[in-house]
């Protein structure tokens, strides 16, 4: 006999994989979570503005590149997006509706942004941030910022440079964020700081589209008709109070709170003097907080440092001495302290905002403090003293 | 009986205590160990990492004094056959909570993050097979499984512990050393429970063939696996501030999905997912093989394998008992939190017992 | 003990290692094969008319036997008669050494005149006949057998004592190079279908006292012989006490080929992977003679089998040890990449595109996308069907002789695949998925492992087509618990990963450099695991400068 009979067939490997290959081809009966992803709606970026019926969400849909065409694409279409708004009383439901104007599923793996009407974020954007949080497929770099009118016309500009707006949108707030013009806008940071209100507060960049010229046709202007915008304009930082809008900070004091927060990785400083603007290319800022006691009250210091490089100075030709430098430091120091005061001044006198997160630096630093407790008053009285120290380190490369 | 034709080495061992921690850690561990003690969590993490020392000391101790037996075997001896059984069953229906527990965790977290439309039920039942087709190959088929892929599991809990230590920010930890000592103690406890240590040795030292080896492994287990959590706890309340970290529902999931290589490839959660998923499928295999062992030793029965199918019935029954995550989020960190008493519990128990009847498996067995 | 079966012997790991000056060999052996039935075995008769009767009923009917009678000597006492099979035996030596001897020069000897008796047999044997190979036989059923063997069968008057000649020979095929196993770099010659000379070709390389080759013979009708090979100093006994079991329980009418032979002594039929090695060429079957393994060479097949064998002796290809283990190791990380692509590849493709499209960069999404846009399949059936085509036309492309084979495959694949591109039936990116994969799977040098992968393929796709990346890994965990409970004789099939071991870790993944390969793998459990005893390190060049002695 070639082989003995094999007796015990439940115990061997056999039976269990055949058992498990039988109750596997079970889950064959359904394929519940498949998506075939020509079927979905990849949404690029998202607008909420207020509306009568809740909110008005505006949805910017990509369009599958050349190769496959989808409906609404109207023949011959430039634009590599479509761009829809729905009313609806929540955001939820509006994202719920949208199947049912699309005729595909949405999709916001891949969103890169989130524009919030000013009327909107005046009424408070905590729903919203609720929402962008339970959602399962946003991912935690998704930028938010806030549009000076409705976020319906920021979705509708065209940029010409990127081919996806919304990637112009998302390079055009991180490159705000590195050069100080607007604050970091991550999701992940907004989450932050608004966990831990009030000594941190949410702070957002301001867009505005830029209003084209209206077009002339057959000699006369038509009225109210404006082509989409090709650019959206950084205008500084948008702050927030627990989750409404209270204000706007220009761009001079949107880099002043840069200073202090760190996040700048280039940014361009000019002093005017009498001869002419000098520029100073900063690579490098830090700011360093420490605790005074005075009098028995709390007195918190900062400490900014930067340095970088001079790239324009008005005397072509003319070398530039060590000496010289030293002296034009002294105004820039004063250039940048001036910046950081104006925010403080901002914030603390007519917003009442903590967006700096000076609180919680202050909690890292005496945890004990009393006036933490109730943090919206204390804000306001809060003596903070600035020391800078600028330097030039280097002049550029061909001339001295 | 199974255990001698099943041997592992003191080494397997000690990985399956690692995968055995690594497989449960991203559900509901670190949250745990964030609502009970905050900021400082991770000193908690330590200190359970030297409670688990206790507790494998204690395992090794009786399982020294009793080479080739099973705890379901020797609690017969040392307390007669009823109480000896009922010991031996407490063991079961500890195992069986404890692989629910998971079992319910890991579907509602399966469905939450990556298959929103499919039922619970199938991601269950799914696991439930591959448990059986492990429980039933045996320890030796898991240990070598796990041995094999654990290089893989382990370098994806490097990547996301070190990719989530990179961004954090230092000053959410501080005020470093203000040590509370009722959420310290609890989150001690708690964490110590996490680390599976003491019950994988309690088990399984009869089926190790290098026995004078497992405390100086387990001793490597109990540090790689607090310093891992540890890790996991500051990247999780550093980088996502204490206070928005208590509100995350999976942590860790967090911080996977948010790694970047670059700025194209991002968001390879599911891969990490994948690759955790056979760490949990490791610990739950070993603690349905050990409920079934005990079973079958229990009742006298030849073998483990034909326990198995209703260990896995009744565990997909009980798992559905939870209503919602939030619900059974609150059962697995009350069982995480309690399960350390049950484990010391049992060990001093069995210990006093053998210290004072003085029994051994050599006198009594011959 | 409990008892066991035959599938699932002792592991090897079990005894206590043997002391290697112990030279004791186990004295084994294989039955030969039942009788076909019908065939009574009776003893010779005195009368040679009888016997030649007895042997024409049993064999005499075809017309390749030949039954040449001549008389011993000058005188016409004594009758022979000489049987053998036109085609199979050497004429030219049957003239020269038999029967020129017998009927020329036997005249001269005294002994042959009188009558037969053993001193006239033994004289015959002793004095007379000059061929190299003779056996006494006193049976029919073995003169037939001997017949049927290629041998002659010398049957003498008076004598119940039959003499079996050795002169076999037939037209075969010539040592060439071998067809499946090419290299660049190594010897050429392979096996051919003639197991004499296979095991002449494997003795050439190890010249070791302790080689053994053992002779066996399996098949009822076919009566093939096979060759157990193995170094008697190295191979663990339990193992060859295993083998020679299996061997003994086989019980076939015909063995074709070595792969018949591979089929009943597996341990796992049913699992996709093998457990039996085989191989075309000597120097392979040489080296794992020195790892402690058995080797079997079969007549008739140029396949030889070695066992055990375990994952990671069918990824090596033979080149690995001639190349320097650098650009090896390279290599080899280069084939585990493959391997893995060309199984996972098509199920993480179905998995990424249907249920995890976050991971995707995004402008790749929304090319794929566009892409898929005219398909009407699902990504599932998309990879299932330009899977299946592939397959098929892989089959063909073996079918059809010679390098058109390989060039239809290839072409074929590309042109099918741009025209069901075209038709909209599949996408791009599907076609080269699945390009990528057929190139992945020809970087495995085992044909058989390749066919298993090939095979697990189609479950994986099911299963990430059901549950995703969860699914493709449930499949994983599949496939991995039964490697991991998988035996080859024994040992564990995922040996040296797991269980551990160094020193068969250093020939993974990674090829280390030979002088550091101080031990075998301990997987085999030879009995000497020393190869050498201490590694030889590449001397340097006296640098320009320096001076040899001071």
């Amino acid at each position: 006999m070639a082989r003995k009979a094999n007796m015990h067939w439940c115990r061997s490997l056999r039976g269990a994989v055949l058992l498990a290959a039988i109750s596997l081809a079970s889950l064959l009966s359904g394929c519940w979570s498949a998506r075939e992803i020509e079927d979905l709606a990849f949404v690029m970026a998202m607008g909420v503005d207020t509306d009568p019926q809740g909110v008005r969400i505006t949805y910017q849909l990509a369009l599958s590149a050349p190769g496959g065409g989808e409906p609404g694409a109207g023949g011959g279409a430039q634009s590599p997006v479509w761009v829809t708004s729905l009313a609806a009383p929540s955001i939820a439901e509006a994202m719920l509706r949208l199947p049912t104007v699309l005729g595909q599923e949405p999709f916001t793996g891949h969103t890169l942004a989130v524009v919030v009407g000013e009327a909107y974020a005046r009424e408070g954007i905590g729903e919203l941030l609720d929402f962008l949080a339970r959602d399962r497929q946003l991912r935690d770099r998704v930028r938010l910022a806030v549009a000076f009118g409705t976020a319906e016309e920021v979705m509708k500009a065209e940029p010409r440079i990127e081919a996806m707006p919304a990637e112009y949108l998302f390079n055009l707030l991180m490159q705000g964020q590195e050069t100080g013009v607007v604050p970091p806008s991550g999701f992940l940071g907004v989450r932050i700081a608004f966990a831990n209100r009030p000594l941190m507060q949410i702070a957002l960049p301001a867009l505005q589209p830029a209003p084209m010229p209206v077009e002339e046709r057959n000699g006369e202007a038509a009225a109210g008709e404006t082509k989409p915008s090709e650019v959206i304009e950084l205008k500084g930082t948008a702050v927030f109070r627990d989750d409404r809008l209270v204000g706007f900070l220009d761009e001079r004091e949107s880099r002043g709170v840069a200073w202090l927060k760190e996040n700048m990785r280039m940014t361009a400083v000019s002093i005017r003097r009498v001869e002419g603007t000098i520029t100073q290319l900063a690579n490098f800022s830090s700011a360093r907080f420490s605790v005074r006691e005075v009098d028995g009250a709390i007195r918190l210091h900062a400490r900014v440092s930067q340095d970088g490089n001079l790239t324009q100075w008005p005397h072509y030709g003319q070398g530039i001495t060590h000496a010289f430098l030293k002296q034009i430091e002294q105004d820039l120091a004063s250039e940048v302290a001036a910046e950081v005061r104006a925010a403080l001044a901002a914030l603390q006198g007519e917003f009442n905002a903590d967006t700096i997160g000076l609180g919680e630096e202050l909690r890292r630093l005496r945890p004990q403090y009393l006036g933490l407790r109730n943090w919206d008053e204390s804000f306001r009285e809060l003596e903070v003293d600035i020391e800078v120290h600028a330097a030039f380190r280097r002049v550029g490369l061909t001339i001295r | 009986m199974s255990r001698r034709t099943a041997t592992i080495s003191a080494r397997q061992l000690m990985l399956l205590k690692l995968t055995g921690i690594t497989g449960t850690v991203f559900l509901g561990a670190v949250s745990l160990i964030t609502t009970l003690a905050g900021a400082q969590g991770f000193i908690a993490v330590l200190g359970g990492g030297l409670l688990s020392v206790l507790v494998v000391y204690m395992a090794v101790t009786l399982g020294r004094r009793f080479p080739r037996l099973t705890p379901f075997e020797y609690a017969r001896t040392i307390y007669g056959r009823w109480l000896g059984s009922l010991l031996g069953l407490s063991i079961v229906i500890f195992n069986l909570t404890s692989s629910t527990l998971v079992l319910r965790a890991l579907g509602d977290f399966l469905i939450t993050a990556v298959l929103p439309d499919t039922p619970i039920s199938i991601t269950i039942v799914t696991m439930l097979f591959l448990v059986c087709i492990g429980a039933w190959l045996g320890l030796e088929a898991l240990a070598r499984f796990n041995e094999g892929f654990f290089g893989i599991i382990f370098l994806a809990w490097i990547v996301v512990a070190g990719a989530g230590l990179m961004r954090i920010d230092t000053g959410w930890l501080r005020p470093v050393f203000t040590i509370e000592p009722v959420p310290m103690t609890r989150a001690a406890l708690a964490s110590g429970s996490l680390l599976v240590n003491g019950i994988v040795v309690l088990m399984f030292y009869s089926f190790v063939d290098d026995q004078p080896q497992v405390f100086k492994y387990s001793l490597w287990a109990v540090l790689v696996g607090s310093s891992l959590i540890a890790a996991l706890q500051i990247a999780v309340v550093a980088g996502y501030s204490p206070a928005l970290a208590e509100t995350l529902n999976y942590p860790i999931l967090e911080l996977a999905r948010n790694i970047s290589f670059g700025i194209f490839l991002e968001r390879l959660e599911a891969v990490y997912l994948a690759i955790w998923i056979l760490g949990t499928f490791v610990k739950i295999s070993m603690l349905f093989y050990a409920a079934a062992l005990g079973l079958s030793l229990v009742t006298g029965a030849k073998s483990y394998h034909w326990f198995i199918p209703p260990l896995a019935a009744i565990s997909f029954y009980l798992s559905f008992q939870a209503d919602s995550v939030p619900q059974s989020h609150l059962w697995e960190g009350m069982f995480n939190q309690y399960a350390i008493f049950y484990q010391i519990g049992v060990m001093a128990i069995l210990l006093l017992g053998a210290v004072l009847r003085g029994s051994k498996a050599v006198r009594d067995h011959g | 003990m409990t008892k066991r079966r035959l599938r699932k012997p002792l592991p090897v790991s079990r005894f206590a290692c043997e002391d290697p000056n112990n030279h004791q060999e186990l004295d084994l052996k294989v039955p030969p094969p039942k009788p076909v039935e019908g065939q009574k075995d009776e003893p010779l008769e005195l009368s040679l008319d009888k016997n030649i009767c007895m042997l024409r009923t049993r064999i005499g009917a075809s017309d390749d036997v030949v039954f040449r009678e001549f008389r011993i000597g000058n005188s016409s006492a004594l009758r022979a008669t000489l049987v053998f099979i036109d085609g199979l035996t050497n004429k030219d030596q049957l003239q020269r050494d038999l029967l020129t001897p017998l009927m020329i020069f036997a005249g001269h000897t005294e002994q042959a005149e009188s009558s037969s008796g053993l001193h006239g047999y033994a004289a015959l044997k002793n004095h007379l006949l000059t061929v190299m190979e003779i056996k006494d036989v006193s049976t029919t059923r073995a003169c037939v057998e001997a017949v049927l063997a290629a041998n002659a069968v010398l049957l003498i008057d008076k004598s119940t004592e039959a003499l079996v000649i050795g002169v076999q020979t037939w037209e075969h095929r010539p040592i060439m190079e071998p067809v499946t196993e090419r290299v660049v770099r190594g010897p050429r010659d392979g096996f051919n279908e003639m197991f004499k000379s296979n095991v002449a070709l494997v003795r050439s390389r190890v010249k070791s006292p302790f080689l053994r080759v053992k002779y066996a013979r399996i098949g009822r009708r076919s009566q093939t012989t096979m060759a157990i090979v193995y170094d008697v100093n190295l191979a663990a006994p339990t193992l060859l006490t295993e083998l020679y079991k299996r061997l003994s329980y086989i019980d076939v009418d015909i063995v074709l080929d070595s792969g018949y032979i591979e089929q009943y002594i597996e341990d796992s039929p049913y699992s996709p992977f093998p457990q039996v090695q085989f191989t075309e060429r000597p120097d392979r079957v040489a080296a794992a003679v020195m790892e402690g393994r058995v080797a079997l060479i079969v007549d008739g097949t140029p396949f030889a089998i070695i066992i055990p064998a375990v994952l990671s002796n069918f990824l090596p290809t033979p080149e690995d040890h001639y190349e320097r283990w650098l650009v090896m190791t390279g290599v080899r990380l280069v084939r585990v990449l493959s391997i893995t692509f060309a199984v996972l590849l098509p199920a993480l493709y179905v998995a990424i595109t249907t249920f995890h499209q976050e991971m995707i960069p995004s402008r790749l999404a929304l090319t794929i996308a566009g892409a898929r846009a005219g398909v009407p399949f699902p990504a599932v059936v998309e990879a299932l069907l330009m899977e299946v085509t592939f397959e098929l036309l892989r089959e063909g492309g073996i079918r059809v002789p010679g390098t058109v084979g390989t060039t239809i495959g290839i072409v074929g694949g590309i042109i099918i695949g741009q025209a069901a591109v075209t038709a909209g039936l599949v996408s791009p990116v599907m076609v080269v998925v699945v390009a990528v994969t057929a190139i992945g799977s020809f970087a495995v040098p085992a044909f058989n492992v390749g066919l298993s992968l090939r095979l697990i393929r189609f479950p994986l796709i099911l299963l990430a087509g059901v549950l995703g990346l969860y699914g493709v890994f449930a499949g994983i965990i599949i496939v991995g618990l039964h490697l991991v409970s998988l035996r080859s004789f024994g040992v564990p099939y995922l040996s040296p990963l797991t269980p551990s071991d160094n020193q068969g870790l250093k020939d993974t993944f990674i090829r280390a450099p030979l002088w550091s390969m101080l031990l075998r793998p301990k997987m085999f459990r030879p009995r000497q695991q020393r190869r050498i005893d201490k590694p030889a390190f590449v001397q340097h060049p006296p640098r320009q400068g320096e001076d040899d002695d001071v």
